[in-house]
């Protein structure tokens, strides 16, 4: 009895000492902060004058906010184009550039090209490509007859073009993550059922995609916590016009706290949407089920 | 204070307890980072942070330089932050919140109420001394010394008026403008011109006039035609006055009628561009284009007054950035004292020298330099610019004015876009504005 | 028929697609690179022109003289490195403490270290910031540093997955031999999660040479300054010199180049997990 809790004792400290220092970064840099922002989201608060207790204010005049829901909205469809497309294309990129393909080097660098051009370079391309008029995509659409859109000075289109693009921008990243995965399926498995006569359809289904579900889970939670906090892009390319139509949550907090100056407010927001993720993380560890592990 | 804020405040304090025991291993004491120069005799260091291109800085740092020289007891370290005027006031605020701000810093004028009235200023009043107001464009002065306070320096005078092509002219027979604000065109008479200059289809299209319906780029046209955007008081919005209203119809016509680049062509290509490459006629902006525009040789370019309404008074808005010393600096009156030399003769005329920082707000300087000034001018369109600081009003800013802007520029968007006619949006917009004027 | 077999005619459909696909994908790319080479002037023309003429080489020498880039690229050279050296250290330790161990509070403290990536960085930049300067960290490079290390659930979340995928048996076979936690993390576990480790390399490095806005607001003194505010610099106020700006940012891409390539090779071939019984 005293050597298992002893033993239990030894394991724990072990483990203990793992993640010691990532506690300790999370001790000393997060939780400070994190805490301090949460009092904030109950004040009024300017920078320059002392914040001032106002309880829940800043919370429920958000339920009352039109741009709020109107932003909440906008982040909801922006995740809900962009995670789906942007697993299912850099897993299928992944798996072809997996295969023994001939060049497969060159291919696997040149999509990851997009991750490392200037940001700068590739908003500047993009709008240039959007152009409704004279843009590379309504040349070419019209050229088959078809009028395009006016993509980023359309309302409809606005954050679809959007998405386009950060998918476009995440296929390369992500790539390399499945890619990593795909190193860890242990090849003899895939003989084994060479000789059992699978299809590569089959070893597909029964073998690749079970073996890297933890990447593709992971992939889906990150991109899941990513596209909900997405800010850069229409920072730069719309600042959220035309009209709000590609504003989204954390541009609305940008703005609350460094364009108006509310700072309790833009607080709060962060943790509306902070519960958001969180509630939905959880949802998708608790149907996790799908995934592997060897644990 | 609340229990909750006191609990934070507990939290917050044994934290940094925490962390400045565990820093203090490296560095000594951890509190007194900048002291104060405690008695006399001991030098005092400055710093002052702010954000400018590349090639503004050989003006700015001359300028300080020239105090540094002058001011044996106190040293002024220039800090420029790499960025737009967003992240600068991103770093101050969070240095603000911090207590550690930068003594001195240039502050863009759209955020100076905001800064002001939320206290994040040192008032240079009490430490002003033997400050002569009157030598000073009072245009240029009187927006930050108001009820007997004083939260900046002006830095110098951006004014807009109207860039136009004289070689697209000349080609369509319209003849030059005047230079004189007296004699601006009318808004027929700016219609009629982009009409003419405007030809071509598609991606080598020629645009008559560039309508910009930023408001603060556009309240000119508002005023001139006897509106605006907020009453005299700033307690209520005027945009939707008839004069108003009729002012922004007409720009918006001007866009539908294919005479102005519309939002979508100016997100592919900058305007300043459009004008440079000779596709774009008349382009009213801001004195800060002329260093770019000199560059120009392909073709012959000027400046003329910008067109006016109904009312025939010329109107142009000026944009005066200001030097400020933020609130929680410990050398207020060291600090004040740099800025009254920045607005010496001497710092004016060293920026003069480095063209830049727009017109010198003292009236010795600007007249006494009108010729180094604006070189790619004639003398006589010189006096565009010259002329147009008397005229020039300050936008209507308020403590909020960034909200305002943002709700404005959303649906003036749509008028830009054609998606919402002129009127109707400025009816949307006045009871939008009143709500947060209250 | 030897060729045919290394070139089968079902893979023709499948060249075509990526080659359509790497052509979407490298535009920008090559737009960077021939923007820095072109005047000024020609930025802007229609129809855009990928092939700069006259070619400008100047760009590259006056954007490596005009601002003190060399200093700057020492600066991020040295942050970029450390960060990713110690933070593919601690958070691979974590990521096998979660992934391989039971022990107390497992399930909240990973939940909590989630809970980190879930809060927007706007919010909590004015309270770190008061932090760091009650330590007198602002205008040092610890701030860039030690925050990233200490405290990086992204890595720690991709390491638990990979390593959670590894057999047990591995480990197993370890502890007979006498193997302690650490030695069978560092033995059997890191060696057997190069392809992982290799990404999060190159993302963490990638991701610190381009941060932008944490130096920026950390950062006064010049000389501290790193390079994405020294390619910064290159924007003005009003009007931009794209060419100098692009040139900068392609200098700046080459070591994020170099450790691509370098960590590629990791995703060449599937790793032969060693000492698996077959």
């Amino acid at each position: 009895m005293s050597t298992l809790t002893r033993r239990r004792l030894k394991d724990n400290a072990w483990a203990y000492l793992f993640i010691a220092p990532q506690m300790l970064g999370l001790i000393l840099f997060i939780v400070g902060p994190v805490l301090f922002a949460f009092g904030i989201s109950f004040m009024r608060w300017d920078i320059g004058t002392s914040p001032v207790w106002i309880g829940f204010a800043n919370y429920s005049k958000q339920m009352t906010d039109p741009v709020f829901w109107k932003v909440l909205r906008n982040t909801g469809l922006f995740a809900l184009l962009h995670i789906p497309l942007t697993v299912v294309g850099s897993l299928a990129l992944a798996l072809l550039l997996n295969r023994n393909l001939r060049g497969k080097m060159i291919f696997r660098a040149v999509y990851f090209t997009p991750v490392v051009t200037s940001a700068v370079a590739v908003a500047l391309v993009w709008t240039w490509l959007y152009n409704p008029n004279y843009g590379l995509i309504n040349s070419a659409l019209s050229s088959v007859g078809i009028q395009g859109p006016g993509w980023l000075t359309d309302m409809n289109w606005a954050l679809p073009s959007i998405v386009i693009m950060t998918v476009w921008q995440a296929l390369g990243y992500n790539m390399i993550l499945f890619l990593a995965g795909l190193q860890g399926v242990p090849s003899h498995l895939y003989e084994a059922a060479k000789i059992d006569g699978a299809s590569s359809w089959q070893r597909l289904l029964k073998i690749t995609l079970p073996m890297i579900s933890p990447t593709t889970f992971f992939v889906v939670i990150m991109l899941l916590i990513g596209s909900m906090q997405v800010f850069s892009e229409p920072y730069m390319m719309t600042r959220g016009g035309p009209a709000d139509a590609t504003n989204v949550v954390v541009l609305h907090i940008f703005n609350t706290a460094f364009q108006f100056f509310r700072m309790g407010e833009a607080s709060a927001i962060s943790f509306i949407l902070f519960v958001i993720i969180l509630v939905i993380t959880l949802i998708q560890f608790k149907f996790s089920k799908w995934v592997n592990y060897d644990v | 204070m609340s229990k909750l804020s006191l609990k934070i405040a507990a939290v917050s304090l044994i934290a940094s307890l925490v962390l400045s025991g565990c820093s203090s291993n490296g560095s000594s004491g951890s509190s007194s980072g900048s002291s104060p120069g405690e008695g006399s005799g001991e030098k005092v260091t400055l710093r002052m942070s702010i954000v400018a291109g590349a090639d503004e800085m050989p003006g700015w740092q001359g300028m300080v330089d020239a105090f540094n020289n002058a001011h044996p007891d106190t040293e002024i370290k220039l800090e420029r932050l790499p960025g737009g005027w967003g992240e600068y006031v991103q770093k101050m605020t969070a240095q603000i919140a911090a207590g550690d701000p930068p003594d001195i810093g240039r502050l863009g004028v759209v955020y100076m109420p905001m800064f002001s009235s939320k206290g994040q200023l040192e008032d240079l009043t009490p430490h002003l001394g033997n400050f002569d107001k009157s030598q000073y464009y009072a245009s240029a002065l009187e927006q930050y010394d108001q009820n007997g306070q004083m939260f900046g320096m002006p830095t110098g005078v951006y004014t807009m008026a109207m860039y136009y092509n004289k070689d697209m002219f000349e080609e369509a027979g319209i003849p030059l403008p005047s230079s004189d604000w007296n004699e601006a065109w009318t808004f027929d008479e700016l219609r009629e011109a982009a009409s003419k200059l405007t030809k071509g289809e598609g991606p080598n299209k020629q645009y008559g006039v560039y309508v910009n319906l930023n408001p603060e780029r556009a309240i000119q046209y508002l005023w001139s035609n006897g509106g605006g955007i907020l009453n005299e008081d700033r307690s209520k919005s005027i945009i939707n006055a008839p004069e108003s209203k009729e002012a922004l119809s007409y720009l918006q016509s001007l866009i539908q009628d294919g005479y102005s680049p519309t939002p979508a062509d100016t997100q592919t290509t900058p305007v300043d561009q459009l004008f440079q490459s000779g596709k774009l006629g008349m382009l009213i902006e801001g004195t800060w284009m002329m260093p770019g525009f000199s560059k120009i040789d392909s073709f012959e370019w000027g400046v003329a007054p910008i067109p006016v309404g109904a009312t025939g008074q010329p109107a142009t808005p000026n944009f005066v950035d200001a030097y400020v010393v933020y609130k929680g600096s410990k050398h207020v009156k060291e600090a004040t004292e740099a800025l009254k030399f920045f607005v010496s003769e001497e710092a004016e005329n060293i920026l003069v020298d480095n063209n830049i920082g727009g017109i010198p707000v003292l009236k010795s300087v600007a007249d006494a330099r009108k010729v180094d000034m604006f070189e790619a001018l004639s003398l006589e369109e010189k006096e565009v610019w010259f002329q147009s600081v008397e005229i020039s009003q300050a936008l209507p800013f308020t403590s909020n004015w960034q909200e305002l802007m943002d709700t404005t520029m959303k649906k003036l968007d749509l008028v830009g876009f054609g998606r919402l006619d002129a009127g109707q949006a400025a009816d949307e917009l006045a009871v939008e504005l009143d709500k947060m004027l209250e | 028929m030897s060729s045919s077999r290394k070139f089968p005619l079902s893979t023709i459909p499948i060249y075509v697609l990526l080659v359509i696909g790497a052509g979407v994908m490298i535009l920008p790319f090559l737009w960077m690179i021939s923007t820095s080479l072109k005047g000024q002037g020609s930025m802007f023309d229609y129809p855009p022109r990928l092939i700069p003429r006259p070619v400008q080489w100047d760009n590259y020498y006056r954007a490596w003289t005009t601002l003190p880039v060399g200093l700057a690229y020492l600066n991020s050279l040295k942050i970029a490195l450390l960060v990713t050296a110690g933070s593919l250290l601690t958070s691979s330790m974590a990521g096998y403490a979660f992934a391989k161990m039971k022990f107390l509070a497992k399930q909240p403290l990973f939940v909590v270290l989630l809970m980190t990536m879930m809060i927007p960085g706007q919010v909590t930049l004015i309270p770190m910031f008061m932090w760091f300067s009650q330590i007198n960290w602002v205008d040092t490079h610890w701030p860039l540093i030690l925050p990233p290390i200490l405290s990086n659930a992204f890595g720690v979340f991709l390491l638990r997955q990979f390593m959670a995928a590894i057999p047990n048996e591995l480990e197993d076979a370890g502890k007979i031999d006498g193997l302690n936690p650490w030695q069978s993390y560092w033995k059997i576990m890191l060696p057997n999660c190069k392809p992982a480790l290799a990404a999060l390399g190159i993302f963490t490095f990638m991701g610190n040479w381009n941060n932008f806005l944490t130096p920026l607001i950390y950062l006064n003194d010049q000389n501290k300054f790193t390079l994405p505010l020294i390619i910064s610099s290159f924007k003005g106020l009003y009007t931009t010199d794209w060419p100098l700006l692009m040139a900068a940012s392609c200098i700046s891409l080459v070591p994020v180049l170099i450790v691509y390539l370098f960590a590629q090779r990791y995703f060449i071939e599937g790793i032969t997990l060693s000492g698996l019984k077959g």
